[in-house]
């Protein structure tokens, strides 16, 4: 069994590195799964993540007849949530689940604004559909956005008295960061999304809510001269986002987000101006593929993913509450079917600290270590120990008779390292295991394949010390 | 007048209890001017009849359902601040709340007014129960980056490993979880700091325990989540535990629909626990440091809707204790409808950042102008020294 | 329909003289008919939705043909209601898809009896999604993951089951709502295969209705249905925004997609507020008109048609014109269609 300081930092092979692959590109597999991957080549497996639109489509009819609010949707942010919790468990396009939280957390739109769900909701559609794509219709798609539009208020950027909200935070946070333009480039940059509005819908009362669509509106554009980054025409907004793609800045802020979601912890966002990438070559493999494909998101993650920085990175994350909460459940096997509860994931991860569909501000989460103080540590903690330890959760009857599979009786330290195995493999401290080790030594040698009483207690008295530990905390 | 609380009558240190009513309370539905034509003219169906209310001035009465609070009234401990709001006040009950916690109306704020008070209060961190919220999750008004907040769900079954039943197998667990969160040398920045965090949430825990077995008292508390959550307040105060800043809330005042069997509901369990609370404090001779203040996001429509009323605006806050000089603060906002704010709401006549400011400079004892973000007219809400 | 007024309905008419269907009025609003699942009649212009809440819960709201909110009960028994009737005393018998129960509270929300549990045996139930009452009373409930209809005296004991997991001839998948007509032929609405399956009272299979598609006649999840005294079909076909129209042989005849316009209450609700009416005149009003996921359907005896328009909080009432034809009055069969008319 490697230790904690030993395996962070090597090359992850085997069973460890398609785990760690999959719990990257997507919120991780069962061991089964895991170990169906491994039998195939890595780039080719990284491939079919890379493609989910390859991958069947996941079938709601189940969900939504039970939970007919996910599909009716009313001003509660819970029912996206919901939706999307049971979508990030059991689609089998992962990645596509995956990308749309990623670009959730760069693009951080909020339903408290408005409370209408509707709208929030499509947007993280629309990055189920584009988030693999070029950067530039993603930005296009989300200058579009009635969403979008409505929480940066460029509804209210009119031709004859413009709103720079939009304009600003397109560069500052959703592509190329501080620095990289003048306060000039936000005013003209407003200036040229003028005119982008979105249609009235009608009003949630007496009848609900119905869904917005963008319209343009050219009476309301400034059709002027415009100089941006150092270009002049009589720019509109793809034209703004056209020059922005281009420019190696956006390039690096990209890579960098997508370093900090996919790989390893960067620090805070606003802190990028100043603090260099930890691993700057890393940046370099994947702006180059950012300009090589004409600014495709996949293309970057493909160099990422097959990139020893990549296999290097085991653990070297905080989960997210969101991976959090699906990991957890993920290895208990629970929720393949849409049970009562699975509303209450949502308020889970919100105690967390991260509320679906409702991040703070536009600055989006805080990650890393930030995401965990006293109260989300006991969250967490006491989330992930309440479904380990239930013995008729199906992943731990999945790992009871893997164990009694084994047909022979285990030392506590053979117990110990296969369960540990199974739940990662998750390599740990000499401090974590000498602990867990004490609760092993507590039981002897067992064979688990005798008394079936046994072994469940056991092995949910193992699992829920391992999720408690520290290790746990990093995906 | 900001030293050190030079309003209070004892040395200890104040303290402030915050409940918050969720969903926008009908402000014009609790403290009733009955005596005002345009009442009855604008409320044909959601109104409270005669005889159902308390008169405790000459022109305003209490909803029936809060005479608790009259009595509270009457013995001076209740003032009473009129037309709360602030200008272009939100409708959204989310952004709206934002507002009331971060002090912040124009753009998205992420520091929570009380989380910025503790850590002026607890710099060193030294107390990790200085801000306690008592149910699940953190309210942004007590969160700031690198303070420490205990958020209660159930104060007899709090700490780690909670969902294990046996007690004594949970204690064997939780030797176990101190021994893995242990310092270690050499696991990172990051591996530390979570073993502390691990520690401190034990230490909280440990603390925490202390509280339900301490307590006991004479006051039987109603069945209900308000009710309850004040003992729960109560309880950790009577332990002497240092806190500081205690939050919680009494959700359901959204009522477009079914206003008057629901709002007389609330408005009873919601006196009716701050009496118990009260009483309970005065028993073990604690109330004399203790400030209550109720809020809530928004007031209601002026005109109701036929089953209940809209998102408004101006609505009304109470600040309860032995130390406040009871009355009437601020105006209570014209409601005639040539007054009204774009024909259906009632304008606030004080900044909810003046009632802030009186908090932190005149209970509290600390600067107030980098929490509400300006100078703000203060009122006189205390007895003096 | 209560069980008394069912009981007395007349024989079927050989056939009908159809006059139309048009669209009556439009009941509720959000915040009172709160995504209502069910629909049920009671005495004395009394209706009931069932509302299910979001998350998990679910009460009976009462209002009245006047449109009048005569407040909610039953909340404290309900986890996942998801279909009701009515009996003649004007108390509620209710599956719970989440407790596994058929549940029976009084008008004031309280709980009379219940039964059942979750299972696959013998008076257990996964996910009851409908209930209906036969002409003598009992209760017929479909058991959804079970695949099949259970028959159940008022006293919970079970007298019959029908169907069973599959998608042949008087197989199901998934079953949601049931009707019972007044011959005790019992209709399912057999949502995983996307049709109707029409049982004899014996259990025995007679035909199916419709399927898989978004065409005339056509169904995308069926979740609820209702007969009325014609035996006309209509069938919640929920997936596709719509209610459909079958005669007694399950021939296409018509379709619901929707002609709300503005409620009492919702008229009075949005009169207090400027900007929503603002808002509403700068909108598209044909988006208001529309069904919203109708998860049932209920014609009561003034043939009026109840539909449960769950997404946007409120019913959409239709009025069935059509007159008896008896074997005299109208031809026969034809075998071909045929363009020459006189």
């Amino acid at each position: 069994m490697t230790t904690l300081s030993e395996s962070r930092g090597e090359v992850a092979t085997g069973v460890a590195l398609y785990a760690h692959l999959l719990r990257r590109a997507g919120f991780s597999a069962s061991r089964a799964q895991v170990e169906e991957y491994a039998k195939r080549p890595y780039e080719e497996v990284v491939e079919e993540l890379l493609n989910p639109q390859d991958q069947p489509e996941i079938d709601e009819d189940r969900l939504l007849r039970y939970y007919p609010h996910y599909g009716s949707i009313d001003n509660y942010n819970g029912a996206g949530a919901g939706r999307w919790y049971y979508r990030m468990i059991n689609s089998e396009r992962q990645l596509q689940e995956k990308i749309a939280l990623f670009w959730h957390h760069v693009f951080a739109t909020a339903w408290h604004k408005t409370e209408h769900s509707p709208t929030v909701i499509r947007q993280i559609e629309m990055f189920r559909q584009n988030g693999l794509g070029k950067f530039s219709d993603i930005l296009l798609d989300l200058s579009r956005d009635p969403a979008m539009i409505h929480w940066l208020d460029n509804n209210q950027n009119h031709s004859y008295r413009i709103n720079e909200n939009f304009g600003r935070e397109l560069m500052e946070l959703f592509s190329m960061g501080i620095g990289a333009y003048s306060e000039h480039d936000i005013k003209e940059a407003a200036r040229a999304f003028t005119g982008w509005t979105f249609r009235q819908p009608m009003p949630l009362y007496p009848y609900g809510h119905w869904d917005a669509s963008y319209e343009y509106d050219p009476n309301d554009h400034d059709d002027g001269e415009k100089t941006f980054l150092g270009q002049t025409g009589n720019f509109n907004g793809q034209d703004v986002i056209d020059i922005i793609v281009d420019q190696e800045s956006a390039a690096r802020f990209i890579s960098r987000h997508l370093y900090n979601f996919f790989v390893a912890d960067e620090s805070q966002v606003p802190a990028w101006s100043i603090e260099p990438p930890q691993d700057p070559e890393a940046i370099d493999i994947m702006v180059n593929a950012y300009f090589e494909s004409g600014a495709e998101i996949r293309s970057v993650l493909r160099a990422m993913f097959n990139s020893d920085f990549f296999k290097r990175a085991a653990y070297k994350r905080v989960k997210s509450p969101v991976e959090f909460v699906t990991g957890v459940i993920k290895l208990s096997g629970e929720y393949t079917e849409p049970d009562p509860g699975l509303a209450d994931l949502v308020s889970a991860s919100t105690a967390m600290g991260q509320e679906l569909l409702n991040p703070a501000t536009v600055e989006g989460w805080h990650t890393g270590k930030e995401w965990i103080d006293g109260g989300t540590l006991n969250e967490r903690v006491n989330f992930a120990v309440e479904h380990l330890q239930k013995v008729d959760a199906p992943g731990v009857l999945a790992i009871v008779d893997r164990l009694a599979a084994l047909g022979r009786s285990l030392s506590p330290e053979e117990f110990l390292d296969e369960c540990l195995d199974l739940v990662g493999p998750l390599p740990v401290s000499d401090e974590t295991r000498g602990s867990l080790l004490e609760f092993a030594n507590t039981l002897g040698d067992v064979n688990y394949a005798s008394d079936r009483d046994e072994s469940l207690a056991n092995v949910t008295h193992m699992l829920r010390l391992i999720v408690a530990a520290p290790e746990y905390q990093f995906g | 007048m900001t030293a050190n609380g030079a309003n209070r009558t004892n040395k200890k240190d104040p303290v402030l209890v915050v409940i918050q009513q969720s969903g926008g309370n009908d402000f014009l539905n609790t403290v009733i001017p009955f005596e005002n034509g345009h009442y009855w003219d604008s409320r044909p169906t959601i109104r409270v009849e005669r005889d159902n209310m308390v008169p405790f001035t000459d022109d305003l009465a209490f909803h029936g359902a809060a005479t608790p609070f009259k009595s509270i009234f009457d013995a001076g401990d209740m003032a009473i601040i009129q037309g709360v709001g602030y200008e272009n006040s939100s409708r959204s009950h989310f952004r709206g709340m934002d507002i009331w916690h971060t002090a912040e109306p124009n753009s998205v704020a992420t520091e929570g007014w009380l989380g910025q008070v503790m850590r002026q209060l607890d710099p060193d961190k030294k107390n990790v129960l200085t801000g306690v919220s008592i149910g699940r999750g953190l309210p942004r008004a007590m969160a700031a980056p690198g303070v420490p907040v205990a958020s209660i769900g159930d104060l007899d079954n709090y700490g780690l490993m909670t969902p294990v039943q046996k007690e004594e197998e949970r204690n064997k667990d939780l030797d176990i979880f101190k021994r893995m969160y242990s310092p270690a040398f050499g696991s990172g920045v990051v591996m530390d700091y979570l073993g502390q965090t691990g520690r401190d949430s034990l230490t909280g825990a440990d603390i925490l325990k202390k509280a339900p077995e301490m307590y006991q008292s004479t006051v039987e508390y109603a069945d209900n989540a308000i009710a309850k959550a004040l003992r729960d307040v109560a309880r950790i105060h009577l332990a002497g535990l240092g806190t500081r800043i205690f939050y919680t809330q009494h959700g359901g005042y959204d009522h477009h629909a079914q206003e008057l069997p629901s709002h007389e509901k609330l408005l009873a369990e919601l006196t009716g626990g701050i009496t118990d609370f009260l009483a309970d404090l005065r028993e073990h001779d604690a109330a004399d440091n203790v400030l209550i203040l109720v809020f809530t996001e928004f007031g209601r429509r002026m005109r109701d809707n036929g089953s209940g009323t809209d998102h408004g605006s101006g609505g009304g806050a109470f600040l309860i204790g032995d130390n406040v000089n009871g009355g009437l603060y601020s105006e209570y906002p014209s409601i005639d409808p040539a007054d009204w704010l774009n024909a259906e709401d009632m304008k606030h006549t004080i900044d909810f950042r003046s009632i802030y400011a009186t908090i932190l400079e005149q209970w509290i004892g600390v600067e107030s102008q980098d929490i509400v973000r300006g100078q703000y007219e203060q009122i006189k809400p205390f007895v003096a020294a | 329909m209560t069980l008394a007024e069912k009981s007395t309905t007349e024989t079927r008419p050989h056939a009908l003289l159809r006059a139309g269907f048009p669209y009556l009025t439009t009941i509720g609003m959000r915040r009172v008919t709160w995504f209502p699942i069910d629909v049920a009649v009671g005495k004395e212009g009394r209706v009931y939705t069932l509302d299910r809440t979001q998350g998990s819960g679910g009460y009976i709201r009462r209002i009245n043909w006047d449109d009048e909110d005569l407040g909610a009960f039953g909340g404290s028994e309900l986890t996942w209601p998801s279909s009701f009737v009515v009996d003649e005393d004007e108390n509620f018998w209710i599956t719970d898809e989440a407790k596994n129960k058929v549940i029976v509270i009084d008008g004031e929300g309280a709980l009379l009896k219940s039964w059942g549990e979750k299972g696959s045996g013998e008076g257990q139930f996964d996910r009851p999604g409908g209930i209906a009452f036969d002409n003598d009373g009992n209760v017929v409930v479909s058991d959804a993951v079970n695949g099949r209809i259970q028959r159940y005296s008022r006293e919970g004991v079970l007298l019959q089951t029908i169907g069973t997991q599959g998608s042949g001839d008087g197989e199901l998948d998934g079953p949601a709502g049931v009707a019972v007509d007044e011959r005790g032929d019992i209709y399912v609405a057999d949502w995983g295969n996307h049709r109707v399956v029409h049982f004899a009272a014996d259990g025995s299979f007679k035909h199916t209705m419709g399927s898989h598609g978004s065409g005339d006649g056509e169904l995308n999840r069926p979740t609820g249905l209702c007969v009325d005294s014609d035996g006309d079909v209509y069938v919640a076909d929920w997936g596709n925004d719509r209610v459909q129209q079958f005669d007694q042989n399950g021939r296409y005849v018509y379709k619901f997609t929707g002609n709300s316009t503005l409620s009492k209450m919702g008229r009075r609700y949005i009169e207090t507020s400027p900007r929503v009416l603002r808002i509403r005149e700068m909108g598209k009003m044909e988006e208001l008109e529309v069904l919203r996921a109708p998860r049932s359907c209920l014609m009561d005896d003034q043939n009026r048609l109840l539909i449960p328009d769950f997404g946007s909080h409120r019913i959409q009432v239709y009025k069935k014109e059509a007159y008896p034809l008896t074997e005299a009055e109208i031809a026969p069969i034809m075998e071909t269609v045929d363009l020459y008319t006189v």
